[in-house]
């Protein structure tokens, strides 16, 4: 019989478990009487993965929406701004004594008025790097400027921007935004054990101290231990580490060499022999770490790579790495009978893109959207979120592994072995056979739930040296004209922007002193 | 407004003679003036009272708007005498110099480039054993008050935002056919004033806000007459 749904628990208060809990307490009212109730669980005794610190604009608009204000996550979250993931050394340079790097901006190039890579691609911007060619914010990232102003409301910048951000710090404010303003129970107590009824469905969960506590509706954001999606619901877990190799990171916070150091705008990820390394700056430090595949190099190994890399950028003091085993995949099913997997639970895959947050921001966001009302509805829309939630990490895959597949870096097997065709998804050979001799389209994007869409293909691909090929098609590209217009505007745009806007730093500085207003 | 001020000093400038301002037109080229909280009812008789975000901080000002655009200050182009002058400009060129590292200890400035600051007319300033006289203590006075009121002043627009009662507005104003918008102005949102609850209203009146709140709202129709001196001003 249909009942209807009144309450959700939420296993595990990490980042997924938070943000889960925000979501659905703000779309189902858990504030009001009348609403369903969302309960969240989680165990001081078992720590958060305590990584994850780069997110992408979806984070801005997810924050907006629950109702917190910019100012107070800067302040509370050590957060800076960032416009780019910047990446360096992932092809071979392409001269002597030079080092190859391109941004993948969060400006997207303006495609509604003239897509001017084929024009770029035909030269006419000379050696001009992609991502400069279709916007002004490189050379802003390159300044080291940030993306607003200070007359800016909240929210609101001139790019396109997310955040780095302190991920425990980043818990706790989502914890008291929960608890404070949307209505969500919090329980701090240990899970010993999750019981199932003999349709596979869980009936309650055994906790040290507050009894058994049973709901309707379970999520599972226990992290990498899938808690309730693999070890009471035995949902198989579908390894992807043959196309995906990283599968291990070295992570470690190291403070700046001085307080007025500099702030990049952007995320460095610098490749390296077996992986690459992660360099965000907070507000209050950095945090780097490698992200390596154990099957092409050492533990030891990875250490002396990421000691040498921190040498470089001048840290001095002791390196303390701490070890992370990630497993690369996801789930058969996400959501299965009155259970749906949230977070490292879910799924995984290396954090290059930052992928992690987004995913399980969009896929909360989705749940709470599409929340059955009765049990009756679980089955059909288990079914719609299952096959969404599956293209979704798929299309993520293909993007990650572009950036490895199409490296011409030759000077490893772990790089060797990337390039590898067997290792490539058949969806992403098809889409690289198609553009080698024809641009990327937007119907090459189709789904709702796509992640990375054409104008992030263009800057991995461009930004790479994908050579597409135009040679005979030249007749379909009439408007050199007014791309050379579009060109010299961004640079004097760019120009004109670099003389309004603050140094990164300063920016963030001025931010925590004064604040930003709502308008 | 414009530098450079030095320290008041009776060795340096015993000798001077201040004249009052009288009107706008030192300021050529400042299209806005600060106003506090107090000057909206005054201020609002003769110009659009609004609100601006300072660029270095972010933080809302109360302002009296000259001009249109930036860089323009129609009255001292027209050579209009306002009917109201604010505070800051009957101040001038005398303004306080916040003490380094000493919250609300104050030194007088002053800028000696000013045409308003001579040695033969004007009233004196120092005594000729180096007193101050009456006429700098009043101004010194006043200098004071204006200080005391723009603190009011952010007290009150800080109220305004926590009660979501500013609200950004364009205008579009049309000077001898051609269209300009006017950006960057924040005003107080009337319908979010009518919303308010009984005690949130009566905290306001109770606090002696209202007249102000409404001087800033009807205050708007200056607009038009400044586009219109404008638009004289090229018919000339
Ligand atoms: C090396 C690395 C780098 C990353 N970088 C990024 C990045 O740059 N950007 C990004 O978006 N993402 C990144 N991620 C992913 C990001 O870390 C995760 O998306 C995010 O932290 C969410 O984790 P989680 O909440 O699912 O799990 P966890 O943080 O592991 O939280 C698990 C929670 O479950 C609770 N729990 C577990 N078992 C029990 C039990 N029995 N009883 C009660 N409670 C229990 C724990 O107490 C904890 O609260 C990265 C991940 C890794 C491994």
């Amino acid at each position: 019989m249909s009942q209807p749904i009144r309450n959700v628990l939420i296993v595990g208060g990490g980042t997924a478990g938070w943000l889960a809990a925000c979501h659905l307490a703000k779309k189902l009212s858990s504030n009001s009487a009348q609403g369903i109730a969302v309960t969240l669980i989680e165990s001081p005794k078992i720590p958060t993965i305590g990584v994850g610190e780069g997110t992408v604009p979806a984070m801005r608009q997810s924050l907006q929406y629950l109702g917190i204000s910019e100012t107070e996550f800067v302040r509370e979250c050590d957060v800076t701004f960032k416009q780019s993931i910047k990446f360096v050394d992932w092809c071979k340079p392409l001269s002597a004594n030079s080092q190859h790097s391109y941004h993948h901006l969060f400006d997207y190039p303006d495609l509604a008025s003239l897509d001017i890579t084929p024009y770029w691609l035909q030269g006419l911007a000379g050696d001009l790097p992609y991502a400069d060619a279709v916007s002004v914010q490189s050379r802003l990232c390159d300044a080291g400027l940030g993306p607003k102003n200070m007359t800016h409301a909240e929210y609101a910048g001139i790019t396109n921007y997310a955040y780095h951000l302190d991920a425990a710090k980043f818990a706790l404010l989502l914890t008291r935004h929960a608890t404070t303003k949307l209505g969500v129970k919090h329980i701090k107590d240990l899970v010993e054990q999750v019981l199932c009824d003999q349709d596979g469905n869980i009936s309650g969960v055994v906790t040290a101290e507050n009894g058994v506590l049973t709901a309707d509706v379970y999520i599972d954001c226990t992290g990498f231990r899938a808690l309730l999606i693999g070890d009471a619901c035995q949902v198989p877990f579908i390894s992807k580490s043959d196309v995906l190799f990283a599968d291990s990171a070295l992570a470690v916070q190291v403070p700046y060499a001085d307080v007025n150091q500099a702030i990049p705008c952007f995320t460095v990820s610098t490749a390296q022999e077996a992986g690459w390394i992660w360099d965000i700056g907070l507000s209050t430090r950095r945090g780097t770490g490698y992200v390596y595949s154990s099957r092409h190099t050492s533990d030891e190994r990875a250490e002396q790579v990421l000691t040498q890399y921190l040498r470089g950028t001048q840290v001095t003091g002791s390196i303390e790495a701490r070890k992370i085993e990630m497993q690369i995949g996801y789930r058969e099913k996400f959501w299965h009978g009155n259970c749906i997997a949230l977070g490292l639970s879910q799924g995984f895959v290396e954090p290059l893109e930052a992928t992690g947050l987004l995913v399980y921001d969009a896929t909360a966001r989705m749940l709470a959207e599409q929340f059955p009302s009765h049990t009756a509805l679980m089955p059909a829309l288990a079914q719609r979120f299952n096959q969404r939630v599956r293209l979704a990490w798929d299309r993520v895959i293909d993007f990650i592994k572009l950036h490895y597949f199409i490296s011409n870096r030759d000077d490893s097997q772990f790089w060797l072995d990337n390039r590898d065709v067997a290792g490539c998804p058949t969806s992403l050979l098809d889409n690289l056979a198609v553009w080698r001799q024809q641009l990327p389209s937007a119907y090459d994007f189709h789904s709702k739930l796509e992640i990375f869409n054409l104008e992030n293909y263009l800057y991995v691909l461009y930004g790479m040296q994908f050579p597409t090929d135009l040679t005979d098609q030249q007749f379909r590209f009439p408007d050199s004209a007014k791309a050379k217009q579009m060109l010299a505007f961004y640079q004097h745009k760019a120009q004109q922007l670099q003389a309004q806007l603050l140094p990164h730093r300063e920016l963030i500085a001025r931010i925590k002193h004064y604040g930003l207003s709502k308008i | 407004m414009s530098l450079p001020v030095v320290p008041l000093h009776k060795d340096v400038h015993g000798a001077l003679k201040l004249n009052a301002s009288r009107n706008l037109n030192e300021f050529a080229s400042q299209h806005m003036f600060p106003v506090s909280v107090h000057e909206f009812v005054r201020a609002g008789a003769e110009f659009p009272v609004v609100f601006v975000k300072d660029a270095a901080s972010g933080q809302f000002r109360s302002v009296a708007l000259a001009g249109l655009m930036p860089n323009e200050n129609i009255y001292a182009v027209a050579n209009v005498l306002p009917t109201y002058l604010p505070l800051a400009v009957q101040n001038y060129p005398m303004v306080l110099i916040a003490e380094a590292n000493v919250e609300n200890q104050f030194a007088i400035g002053i800028n000696t480039n000013s045409p308003l600051v001579q040695t033969e007319s004007g009233e004196a300033l120092f005594t000729e054993t180096g007193e101050e006289t009456t006429y700098l203590q009043q101004r010194k006075q006043l200098l004071i008050r204006s200080y005391e009121q723009l603190q009011i002043t952010d007290a009150f627009i800080q109220l305004l935002q926590q009660l979501d009662l500013l609200m950004a507005q364009s205008f579009t104003v049309e000077v001898n056919g051609e269209v300009a918008n006017i950006n960057g102005i924040y005003i107080i949102n009337e319908q979010k004033l009518n919303e308010l609850s009984v005690e949130q209203f009566e905290d306001l009146r109770r606090r002696g806000f209202l007249p102000s709140i409404y001087s800033q709202l009807t205050s708007l129709h200056q607009l038009s007459r400044l586009a219109s001196l404008k638009a004289n001003l090229r018919q000339e």
